[in-house]
């Protein structure tokens, strides 16, 4: 006797962090089928950026996403400064790299976190959030925010680093590395969690491909791309560093792909304090008008690739602000890797994918707070559509 | 990068560094992604669609942005005219493309013939089925 | 059957001998590192009323508003829309706002989310108050 049962996990589940709905369809303890439902934290981000002028823009695409928000204004900066034919100075992209790696070792010291969490793992859980302080300061000092950077400005960065600030952040990073090298022990020796992981939501070479997964997904079935080494963009082409890959494809290898990237990040960072050229960092003015033109700029966010395809028609807002988020292609396109799991299976396969509902769905509920006084205005007013 | 040219047999603008941009008619587009996957012997991904709506010329103009493992990204552009969008999906060859059909069709309104997976409202609320809000007034 | 290996076992016990980590805010006050974005005012003496920070504040926050000790308006820094970005910090082409690490900002009464400008006069330091 075979029935199928829908169990939803979402939008609401202690496994997840944020809102959405994957409808697991089982037969007894085997998934059939996967069916995702998005759409409930989308802000209409990419027409906000079309009503705006370039700047508020780069205030808007940096809030996107509150984990990787750097690397949202680092992609849109890049892609109007080449529209513009601006040069950036090299002190200024050796600072934008080092605020970047700063931004992948703590997303990826979260992902592997939250990894234990949903095992059940809560001590390591612990104690990955105690370490990640230390890198949240960092990003403190040096951007003025743990969040939400800002730090970013069209043709330099917005704050300098001095000689304190450097040695503090080899300090922080010499003990941040020594944790992480015994946390990779923890994984790699640890009964439970390669019980848990190991040979889960496997996903072969091929099929990462053409199901078009991006970043430490598809670097853990064997896939050798990153952004940062065939794209180069900032000060990446001079710095040298190890792209890392797994061949067997399944949960394990996403999240040492992970863990070692970590590794490799705090490798970037020292490669970047000891080689800081000298010079001029912050711009004193910088050009507020583009002409007609278009660019596509791409980076490699924590989580996969992030593109952002800006086309302006030389007007003083955008006429068309594209953002393709690592996780939208990956968690939606991902549902491959539910084939003939369990259903006990499901939230170390999602939580191995890295989902980043924010950065995946990008709509609104425009709050008008013009006049102190708060309605809401609906989608359908916003979109201005007529019949 | 030239065998790459002679077996799509496309125009390829180059317009920036590991940047390049062809053009090619709405029915192709299908040919066009299964050479790009077999060209490269696996080597290829779709890495986005984007859509842009034109309304002084009447069309949606659709890019799908291709990038080849260790080398540049191919630009394809197609234009659908706006008021009979429609175009056939690359599913068949590239079933990773779901993500972004949905995302055109759920934002812009444009038809992926072929293409079941598709549901609509998907990033929008229930109530704006047939509302499409990214194209300009 | 194998022993699991107690990759963790060292690390509780350690733990067991410290006080815990958590900081008990706000009770326990936290100092801001240097730099921190908080609560920002501006200097009425050296502002020249050229609004380019009301111009450009991404959510329109700033209100140029007539004060008697200059014949131009002054920007007044609505802090419920504020996002703290210091674009205004930052685009000020005579540097005239005073940054602090402050953003304590629970209250009940939104009319003290406003962040009017100080004049100071002649050898009078400034103590900004919140």
């Amino acid at each position: 006797m075979s029935h199928v049962v829908e169990i939803p996990v979402g939008p609401q589940h202690p496994a997840l962090h944020e809102p959405i709905l994957f409808r697991l369809l089982v037969e007894g303890e085997r998934i059939v089928r996967v069916v995702p439902s998005i759409g409930y934290n989308h802000r209409g981000i990419e027409k906000l950026a079309e009503t705006n002028t370039f700047v508020k823009g780069l205030y808007i695409c940096g809030r996107v996403c509150g984990i990787c928000n750097i690397v949202h204004a680092t992609t849109y900066t890049m892609a109007i400064e080449r529209i513009q034919g601006v040069e950036v100075p090299p002190r200024a992209r050796y600072l934008r790299v080092l605020v970047n790696e700063l931004e992948r070792i703590h997303s990826h010291m979260l992902i592997v976190a939250v990894m234990a969490e949903v095992l059940g793992f809560e001590s390591l859980f612990m104690l990955i959030m105690r370490d990640r302080e230390a890198v949240m300061q960092l990003k403190e000092l040096v951007t003025g925010n743990r969040v939400l950077g800002d730090y970013l400005i069209f043709g330099g960065v917005r704050r300098d680093i001095d000689d304190a600030v450097a040695h503090r952040i080899l300090r922080t990073l010499d003990h941040i590395e020594e944790r992480v090298r015994y946390y990779r022990r923890v994984f790699e020796e640890d009964v439970t969690i390669n019980k848990r992981l190991r040979g889960v939501g496997p996903i072969s070479r091929a099929e990462a491909v053409r199901y078009c997964l991006v970043g430490p997904t598809a670097r853990g079935s064997g896939v050798e791309t990153d952004v940062r080494a065939e794209d180069p963009y900032e000060a990446y082409g001079e710095l040298e560093f190890n792209v890392v890959t797994y061949p067997d494809g399944d949960s394990w290898s996403r999240m040492m792909v992970r863990i070692d990237e970590i590794l490799e990040s705090i490798e970037i960072i020292r490669q970047v304090l000891k080689r800081l050229p000298q010079g001029q960092a912050v711009p004193k003015t910088f050009k507020r008008a583009l002409p007609k033109g278009e660019a596509i700029a791409r980076a490699e966010a924590p989580r996969g690739e992030l593109v952002y395809h800006v086309i302006s028609d030389g007007k003083p807002t955008p006429y068309r602000v594209k953002i393709r988020t690592p996780s939208m292609a990956n968690v939606i396109n991902g549902i491959v890797a539910f084939k003939d799991a369990y259903i006990a299976d499901a939230p170390a396969i999602i939580a191995s994918f890295d989902p980043c509902i924010s950065c995946m769905e990008r709509v609104v509920e425009v709050v008008d707070l013009d006049k102190r006084k708060s309605t809401v205005v609906s989608l359908r007013e916003l979109a201005g559509w007529r019949g | 990068m030239s065998e790459l040219r002679e077996s799509l047999g496309l125009e390829l603008e180059e317009v920036g560094p590991r940047r390049y941009v062809a053009r090619v008619d709405a029915g192709r587009v299908v040919e066009v992604a299964r050479k790009m996957l077999e060209a490269t012997g696996g080597g290829a991904y779709l890495a986005n669609i984007t859509a842009v709506d034109w309304p002084d010329r009447g069309v949606i103009e659709l890019a799908y942005n291709f990038w080849v493992y260790g080398g540049y990204l191919v630009s394809v552009r197609v234009e659908v005219p706006r008021d009979a969008a429609e175009v056939d999906s690359i599913t068949p060859v590239y079933p990773g493309a779901l993500a972004h059909e949905l995302e055109v069709h759920d934002l812009m309104g444009v038809r992926f013939r072929g293409n079941e997976m598709i549901w609509e409202p998907a990033f929008k609320p229930e109530d704006m089925k047939g509302v499409y809000p990214l194209r300009k007034r | 059957m194998r022993l699991p290996k107690a990759a963790l076992l060292r690390e509780v016990l350690s733990n067991l001998l410290r006080r815990p980590v958590t900081i008990e805010y706000p009770k326990v006050p936290i100092e801001p590192e240097r730099g921190f974005r908080g609560r920002h005012v501006v200097d009425g003496n050296k502002c020249i009323g050229c609004r380019l920070c009301a111009v450009e504040c991404p959510t329109g926050a700033i209100e140029m508003r007539k004060y008697p000790q200059k014949e131009k308006p002054v920007p007044v820094i609505h802090y419920d829309l504020c996002i703290f970005c210091y674009h205004c910090v930052y685009v000020c082409p005579v540097k005239a706002y005073i940054t602090t690490g402050n953003r304590y900002m629970p209250t009940p009464d939104r009319g003290e989310m406003v962040g009017e400008p100080v004049f100071k006069s002649e050898g009078e330091n400034i103590k900004v108050k919140y």
